[in-house]
């Protein structure tokens, strides 16, 4: 059983566009494909974000390939959030085409028990004053395995271009495993470039914090979790924060360790 | 180093997309631009410049002269 599906989206001179979408799918026998294409074109000024919560069956395997272009002061935000599938992997990525251009890229990760979320962020900047954003954070719990693969290129001439990477990861257990694997190649010497990332478990103050506050283990751990991917789930529409914040604390189940 | 007849006129470009660093040679000319065999990028034969994504940066470009049954790139 496949799905293959191909979204291009084109926000034209100065027009704005929200896509939402929340992937999921009914348990199948058998292991499954989902391979998706999608491509956003952001025109002079414009502004496009795609929010995506990924949720697909524990056998689902989910290659996606997910590409934007930002012309002259245009911006392209990429919101997405991977829980389910036994493997996913996607890179959104954006070329700053024009002046000015702006991409932002936040992503979040949880893989529990059989999953490997190998995720991560592209962002090209080949014209001058460009500037990204790139905010990644996983969860690794039950033996699950989160990888982070990015790539930041800096073309010469990409004058002022400006750039940030954040990568965070959690590890619940011991059975679990995080890779981290930035690439950073910057062939403009007049750019600005930071990189930073963090590899912890859940500190035993926060957690005794909580529960000394009348908190269950499993309480606090899901309240942690859900507080360190708050800067995600408040970029998402109620309904969709409220359900991610569900889904999270249902996956911490039994994920004390 | 690729040899291009577009209408009878003659360009010299590298032999090298800029996205991939493979080979163009490959790729289909139609008119004066060639497309990489391998991801679909295209380059202006006459100027080197990359036309479409992948590609970003130009391709090099040579100086042609035909004398003759000769052709001559200053490379």
């Amino acid at each position: 059983m496949g799905q293959f599906e191909r979204t291009l989206i084109i926000a034209d001179k100065g027009s704005k566009v929200h896509y939402i979408e929340g992937c999921t799918a009914p348990q199948f026998s058998t292991a499954s494909l989902h391979s998706a294409v999608v491509e956003l074109i952001a025109m002079e000024g414009a502004s496009i974000r795609y929010t995506t919560i990924q949720n697909w069956y524990r056998n689902i395997f989910n290659l996606v390939t997910k590409r934007a272009v930002a012309y002259k002061n245009a911006t392209v935000e990429w919101v997405d959030g991977n829980i389910g599938s036994r493997l996913t992997m996607k890179y959104p990525a954006i070329y700053l085409m024009g002046e000015g251009a702006r991409g932002e890229i936040l992503s979040m990760a949880f893989a529990g028990e059989g999953q490997h979320q190998d995720a991560g962020a592209k962002i090209i900047h080949a014209a001058p004053n460009t500037t990204s954003v790139v905010t990644n954070k996983s969860v690794s719990a039950h033996g699950g395995k989160t990888t982070y693969r990015g790539l930041v290129e800096i073309f010469p001439g990409a004058v002022g271009a400006k750039t940030r990477v954040k990568c965070d990861a959690l590890i619940m257990d011991e059975q679990s495993s995080s890779d981290t694997k930035p690439t950073m190649k910057i062939n403009e010497r007049r750019s600005t470039v930071e990189h930073e990332a963090s590899v912890s478990k859940i500190g035993e103050e926060q957690l005794f914090y909580a529960m000394s506050r009348g908190l269950s283990e499993a309480d606090a751990t899901a309240m942690i979790v859900n507080g360190f991917f708050d800067f995600f789930v408040k970029e998402l529409p109620m309904e969709y924060a409220v359900e991610l914040n569900r889904l999270v604390k249902m996956e911490m189940e039994g994920a004390v360790g | 180093m690729l040899l291009c007849n577009v209408e009878g006129t003659l360009y010299a470009i590298e032999d090298v997309c800029t996205h991939d660093g493979g080979e163009l040679d490959q790729g289909e000319l139609e008119g004066c631009r060639i497309m990489c065999p391998r991801h679909g990028a295209y380059f202006d034969v006459t100027t080197g410049a990359a036309l479409t994504l992948p590609a970003i940066l130009p391709v090099e470009t040579f100086p042609v002269r035909v004398e003759g049954d000769d052709v001559w790139v200053e490379a």
